[in-house]
């Protein structure tokens, strides 16, 4: 192959992967340095109105309350509360939490939205699979992307490898980063 | 900044971070694919006497070594009775050290994960302190982090100041950069 066919074809792999691994790389040092980064603020406080199944147990009545109201997200089950009154539980995704109260006699609901925050978002995505309960079909196509973008960053990878080693390896070059990479290798098998 | 020096520090930036990010992408597609690979753990459990009451870091450090428990120290708890528990961890699995008070004995449970969950148990370690691997590890993963980041953006340099015409790229740049933002508005939003 030429080498501007492989320049072309490396530098499409990259620009598909360029926005996941600024968000990868973000996240790592997140991950890294325990950062906090999560909003925990309500910001926002709406009601609605619901129809009220008294027949349902917790777990289908949350999800039946989150399905008319239209809300994306897992529904914890330590959120769960129930007295005479109310009923109170959680909606929760990478972005954003809902905390519901509902009035089991009049149906009414108020949902109180605490949004997490751009970097917690960016954050996010690094555990993002696309399978958020009740997530439109857009959101779902991640898992696609994410496939997609590992096979891309890997077959970027390869082809920035050969171009390397075919046109402009320097001696020294290989051995210090072959040597890094063989420590590389070395620490992560002695954890 | 010219060309030249872009180039170096894409390249370098790549070159340091190969081996970790090969095995992040290789494991990546083993927690996608969860269903396809044996998770099957051992766990095992041994009752070992002291003649020391293991006051000291020190009297922790070689009982371990004599006991072959590796890892970091994750947890430290003492159970309703009293008896101090400690809980170690590693990429290929965990022991839990049960310290039974006023008995010169310790319980020793070792949970060992499959070759699979050991590498993922790899891709998910973090953070500083324990012994000096799990140290240099998170070096490497905070070189790893801000090498993703200076990559991309020397890549997209050198796009610009190299290929800056080429149609293609800006489809898929322009095409990326709009799935992403539609993702995190959509995310944002509901």
């Amino acid at each position: 192959m030429k080498k501007s066919t492989v320049t072309k074809l490396h530098l499409y792999c990259g620009l598909f992967t360029s926005f996941y691994l600024i968000a990868f790389g973000l996240s790592s040092i997140i991950l890294n340095h325990k950062i906090d980064i999560e909003n925990r603020t309500i910001e926002r406080v709406w009601t609605d109105q619901v129809t009220v199944d008294p027949s349902l147990e917790d777990g289908e009545f949350a999800e039946d309350v989150r399905d008319q109201l239209g809300l994306m997200g897992w529904l914890p089950r330590w959120q769960f509360q129930r007295d005479s009154i109310f009923f109170r539980f959680h909606t929760t995704h990478l972005a954003k939490t809902n905390k519901i109260r509902l009035d089991l006699k009049t149906g009414e609901v108020e949902i109180s939205e605490i949004p997490k925050g751009f970097l917690a978002v960016l954050h996010g995505l690094h555990f993002y699979n696309g399978k958020i309960p009740n997530a439109p079909f857009f959101l779902r196509t991640w898992v696609v992307y994410q496939w997609l973008t590992l096979l891309v960053l890997f077959t970027s990878l390869v082809l920035g490898l050969w171009l390397w080693l075919k046109y402009s390896r320097k001696t020294w070059e290989l051995y210090l980063f072959g040597g890094l990479f063989a420590l590389s290798i070395l620490i992560m098998l002695l954890l | 900044m010219n060309y030249s020096l872009i180039r170096k520090i894409h390249l370098y930036a790549c070159l340091s971070t190969t081996a970790v990010l090969t095995m992040f992408i290789l494991t990546s597609y083993q927690m996608i694919h969860h269903d396809w690979f044996s998770h099957d753990g051992q766990k095992e459990s041994i009752i070992v006497d002291i003649d020391s009451d293991l006051a000291s870091e020190d009297d922790w450090r070689s009982f371990n070594e004599q006991n072959g428990i590796q890892g970091r120290l994750v947890r430290e708890s003492h159970r309703d009775n009293g008896d101090l528990v400690r809980q170690y961890a590693s990429a290929g699995g965990s022991f839990r050290v049960t310290f039974v008070a006023n008995k010169s004995e310790v319980e020793i449970v070792r949970t060992s994960k499959s070759t699979a969950d050991a590498m993922i148990g790899i891709h998910r370690q973090r953070g500083y302190g324990g012994p000096l691997q799990y140290s240099l590890y998170a070096l490497l993963l905070d070189i790893v982090g801000v090498a993703l980041i200076v990559f991309a953006i020397t890549g997209i340099i050198m796009w610009f100041k190299l290929l800056r015409n080429n149609k293609i790229a800006w489809i898929i740049f322009v095409g990326g950069f709009i799935y992403v933002l539609i993702t995190i508005i959509l995310l944002v939003r509901l």
